[in-house]
């Protein structure tokens, strides 16, 4: 069907066509840059509010003191409290609030009259943090085990698919929950310390060798019997260096795409466990543990402070995920992650 | 015949490797015995009675028998009782199972009924602007975390309109359907919401690639209709991946629907996990964990005899040798 | 039943097919591209006429136009093609459905990718029969039988229950055949049908075409970029280049006073068995013109032998040769004085045979 199916043909929402003026041409579809360029500035205003998040008045108050140290995030207004985000004109004014302006914050306060969108913002800072780190770490470790077994074979190959099987045949949810208890409290009685953060991304780190480990390792068994690579060989070199110097540079856009979209999940995932109470303990918040501690307000009809924080994580979500879908789109490679 | 038996010796290997660890994951618990001991007693204690647990599970033999007398009373079905409410273990386990299964078939129902037609339109109507709503909808589907879904549905059904009850206690579907429905419904929809948009995505594109195919036009020029073209033609072969993927589902969503049922209050296998790791029964801890391992990794092996066997194609080539 | 397919409408003494000044049109990110631009033609019942052309000169867009089959987006198609007196252009897809199987029908290229991989033989032959003719299970089993018989398959009952892919590519095109002639169409169009296959075997197919056709009465379009295919197996031939129609001829009359340069080096191209080895094969030099933005005047001219400033200033129109089933576009034309003195140029400048 060669010559006829020269219709332009997409296959995401996102791929961004080619503009075109003159008549009889197909017409332009801007969606996809739009939605991509909505994800950069959503991405970038995060990042920069969670930098600064501790001097983040957005909400007028006072403080005792000086206000530069007064952050909204930790220490609530008790005069302030559960008051909805200052746009949600809907909102029922006369559920168990006190005196005083009932509408305030972007994002509205809490039961604590800590301001919502502070503490979204805060919450940011960990959030990337640790599923940063454990995609970079995962990305490493992965990258370096699929390059192994897919241009070594043999033996190695076997043993490192079945490590993979392996981690893959227990549910990755409860693998993460058990590594986090498992690592967190020894003892039953456990100390007032602060929860270390390393078995977080421990088991984050864990849970995204195995399908990294198998995409790299299809990829790399892909280029291994390209001409170029048998070329090297001949040339004389040896096996390390082909894999940095030949293969490796060919799957770095997978890997990138890759990267982005697990990074979306470790943030869902890192949530998952926050909502469970296993991530970093409060006062710092995280969106999981926000979204939480929500949910038993929702039933008076408190909304905002559960899905003001789930909102935030959404958006962040989604803006990963639309970049590594463009990332993908771009390289024209499509791994199914999950 | 060798597919089958290198699939099965991995089976295997995979078996042992998991029930292993699971078995002898207590000795490498941080904090040593000593750990171990003041969980399972709760407090201090003499000796003797140190001796006695230790004794009890086996941290003083070897570590192979250990899991030999551990792998004995899995098979054997003696599992034991809960360290601090002694309950049978198993007993558990049975209870919670079948709540678990009920949710994940109810949830892949929902997710296929709705995937499949839309996934057929979409690639049949490329571009236009069903397929568009469709495909985004679905984008954003994706990035939406079951707990905050589900507090959305619960707000939304439960609290807002009251149609139904919040917690979802469960009740058998003799005793009284209705009330089983309903306890399951939002759950269910919680977890069908990104299965849905992971199965339509996938069959979408299958079928888009389906339809360019020669065989499609050659039926379409015999003068088959749309409707038959679609389903009778174009499905079958896109459905590949779609199968896989669901029926792999079938075994992760057993134990990663845990904040589901965390959250509706479903006694279903992930949360009798998770409470059990919170508090650390270890014992129940092991027992679902393995058997949760268990249906995935069985399923995933039946998944593979099945789909070598689907495939035509593959089936006569492996009898030609 | 649709008042615009009831057969009192048709007109079955006249033409069969009658294609008048027929365009399709693709609109792509480059532009609109003119894959067929004006073609006009006719065919009588039983006849069977050979379009012929390099790729990209439109004769499968033609083809697939003459049928209908074209993608709905970004399409554009006007002009008239009449089967049997009746319109087709304008009809719906459900219509055209009604036609395709029963009365057109359409073989194509790659037999492999052309039959459903998962689905049994039998089962894709009958369901034709099931869907035009109505026929039961049961006898749409038996006529498919008797259509594999036809088609001289070996073994056809057990044919019957296989897949594809458990025949050879010469028994998959039989295949084809049968499921093309199922209904008994009067029109057959064949889009390369032995470009796939193996050389001993496109005699096979050719032949059976043929037969099927005598037997049947049924008019055949066959779409090739092999003059070879067409010689022994056409009463007519329609050349095509760039989208338009350049010379249409009985097929004798063609190969003996051919009037189109371009058809002259088609045929110049054919490497013969005769020839020493390592002979240079005699290959048009160029590219195929560009259908977003054709050249001015006749489209063949960059790449003419005999390309006078007239030829790429004004397009030639078709114009009828001595014989009256003859019709050529070409000022100069083959067998004209100045084609004479190029050619002798061109033996003055190189070795061995023009």
């Amino acid at each position: 069907m060669s010559n006829i199916e020269i219709i332009t043909d997409e296959e995401s929402s996102f791929v961004p066509v080619a503009e075109s003026k003159a008549q009889g041409r197909v017409k332009v579809r801007r969606r996809g840059r739009v939605a991509m360029w909505l994800a950069i500035v959503w991405l970038v205003f995060l990042t920069i509010s969670a930098i600064g998040a501790n001097s983040l008045p957005y909400v007028p108050h006072e403080c005792e003191g000086s206000t530069s140290k007064c952050s909204t995030a930790i220490y609530g207004d008790i005069n302030r409290i559960e008051r909805a985000p200052v746009w949600a004109w809907f909102a029922d004014p006369g559920k168990d609030i006190g005196t005083g302006a009932d509408h305030t914050g972007l994002m509205g306060t809490d039961t604590n009259g800590r301001d919502i969108f502070a503490r979204a913002m805060l919450g940011a800072r960990s959030t990337l943090v640790i599923a940063g780190l454990a995609i970079t770490l995962g990305l490493a470790i992965g990258t370096l085990l699929g390059m192994v077994a897919g241009y070594f074979r043999g033996w190695i190959d076997v043993f490192i698919d079945f490590l993979t099987t392996v981690m893959l045949s227990f549910p990755a949810l409860l693998l993460a929950i058990f590594l986090v208890t498992f690592f967190n409290d020894p003892d039953s009685t456990g100390g007032a310390k602060t929860r270390p953060i390393w078995p977080i991304i421990v088991a984050l780190v864990i849970l995204s060798i195995p399908p990294l480990t198998r995409l790299v390792r299809a990829n790399t068994i892909a280029y291994a019997q390209r001409d170029f690579v048998v070329a090297a060989r001949s040339l004389g070199a040896r096996g390390s260096r082909i894999l940095f110097r030949e293969i490796l540079p060919n799957i770095v856009p997978t890997l990138l795409s890759f990267a982005l979209t697990g990074m979306a999940l470790l943030i869902v995932a890192e949530g998952a466990l926050a909502f469970l109470g296993l991530s970093v303990e409060s006062p710092t918040p995280t969106w999981g543990a926000m979204i939480s501690s929500g949910t038993e307000r929702l039933r008076n009809g408190v909304w905002w402070v559960s899905l003001m924080p789930a909102l935030v994580m959404f958006l962040t979500v989604l803006s990963v995920n639309i970049l590594g879908d463009v990332l993908a789109q771009r390289f024209n490679t499509r791994e199914a992650i999950a | 015949m060798r597919y089958v038996l290198r699939r099965f010796a991995q089976l295997v290997l995979v078996v042992v490797v998991v029930t292993f660890l699971a078995a002898v994951a207590l000795r490498f618990l941080p904090g040593g015995n000593d750990v171990i001991v003041a969980i399972r007693s709760g407090g201090g204690v003499t000796p003797e009675q140190y001796q006695a647990v230790v004794e009890e599970l086996g941290l003083d033999k070897p570590i192979l028998s250990q899991y030999f007398s551990w792998m004995g009373d899995f098979l054997s079905g003696d599992w034991g009782t809960t360290w601090t409410t002694n309950q049978s273990i198993s007993t558990e386990v049975k209870r919670a199972l079948p709540i678990s299964t009920y949710l994940m078939v109810y949830g892949q129902f929902v997710a296929l009924a709705f995937a499949v037609p839309v996934a057929v339109w979409s690639a049949y109507r490329q571009n236009s602007r069903f397929d568009r709503v469709a495909t985004t909808s679905a984008f954003g589907m994706l990035s939406l975390p079951n707990y905050i879904v589900a507090p959305v549905l619960m707000a939304l059904f439960s609290v807002q309109r009251k149609w139904v009850p919040f917690p979802s206690t469960y009740h058998s579907l003799w005793d009284d359907p209705v009330a089983h429905f309903k306890a399951f419904v939002l759950p269910a929809a919680t977890i069908a919401i990104p299965l849905y948009a992971g199965y339509m995505r996938l069959l979408r594109a299958d079928m888009i690639g389906t339809l360019q195919s020669d065989f499609i036009t050659t039926a379409r020029a015999k003068g088959v209709g749309t409707r038959r073209l679609l389903f009778g033609h174009a499905l079958r072969p896109s459905l590949f991946s779609l199968v896989t993927s669901a029926a792999v589902n079938i075994g992760s969503l057993m134990g990663g629907v845990v904040i589901v049922e965390a959250f509706f209050l479903l006694n279903g296998m992930g949360r009798l996990t998770v409470e059990s790791i919170f508090r650390h029964e270890y014992p129940t801890v092991q027992y679902s964990v393995v058997i949760l391992a268990l249906i995935y990794v069985g399923i995933n092996f039946v998944v593979d005899l099945a789909y070598a066997w689907i495939d035509p194609r593959v089936r006569a080539g492996r009898a030609l040798g | 039943m649709n008042p615009r397919l009831q057969t009192d409408t048709r007109q079955p003494g006249g033409p069969l097919l009658q294609v008048t000044d027929l365009h399709t049109a693709f609109r792509t990110e480059r532009g609109l591209v003119r894959s067929v631009d004006g073609v006009s033609f006719t065919l009588e019942r039983g006849r069977s006429l050979g379009i012929v052309g390099e790729s990209g000169s439109g004769k499968t867009v033609l083809s697939r136009s003459i049928m209908g089959l074209l993608p709905r987006r970004n399409t554009e198609r006007s002009g008239s093609v009449r089967f049997e007196g009746q319109e087709l252009v304008d009809l719906s897809l459900k219509e055209r459905r009604h036609i395709w199987g029963r009365e057109m029908a359409m073989i194509f290229q790659d037999p492999m990718t052309s039959l459903n991989p998962v689905m049994r033989v039998g089962k894709q032959i009958g369901e034709g029969l099931r869907l035009h003719l109505g026929l039961t299970r049961s006898a749409a089993r038996a006529t498919a039988l008797s259509l594999l018989h036809d088609v001289r398959i070996p073994e056809p009952e057990k044919r019957l229950d296989q897949y594809a892919f458990e025949l050879s590519g010469g028994m998959r095109q039989r295949v084809m055949i049968a499921l093309a002639m199922s209904c008994g169409p009067t029109l057959l169009l064949a889009d390369e049908p032995t470009t796939a296959l193996d050389v001993t075997v496109q005699a096979q197919i050719l032949e059976l075409i043929g037969v099927q056709r005598r037997e049947r009465n049924m008019a055949v379009i066959l779409v090739t970029h092999d003059l070879g295919v067409v010689a022994g197996h056409t009463d007519d031939i329609a050349v095509m280049y760039g989208g338009k129609l350049v010379e249409k001829a009985p097929t004798r009359t063609l190969f003996a006073a051919m009037k189109m340069p371009y058809t002259a080096a088609l045929l110049q191209s054919i490497p013969r068995l005769e020839d020493p080895s390592h002979q240079r094969l005699n290959v048009i030099a160029g590219r195929p013109p560009d259908l977003v933005n054709p050249p001015r005047g006749c489209r063949f001219a960059p790449r003419c032998i005999i390309a006078q400033p007239r030829c790429h200033e004004e397009e030639p129109p078709l114009v009828t040769a001595e014989h009256p089933d003859h019709q050529y576009a070409c000022w100069f034309s083959v067998g004209s004085a100045v084609y004479r003195e190029r050619v002798d140029e061109l033996a003055d400048l190189t070795v061995g045979s023009l």
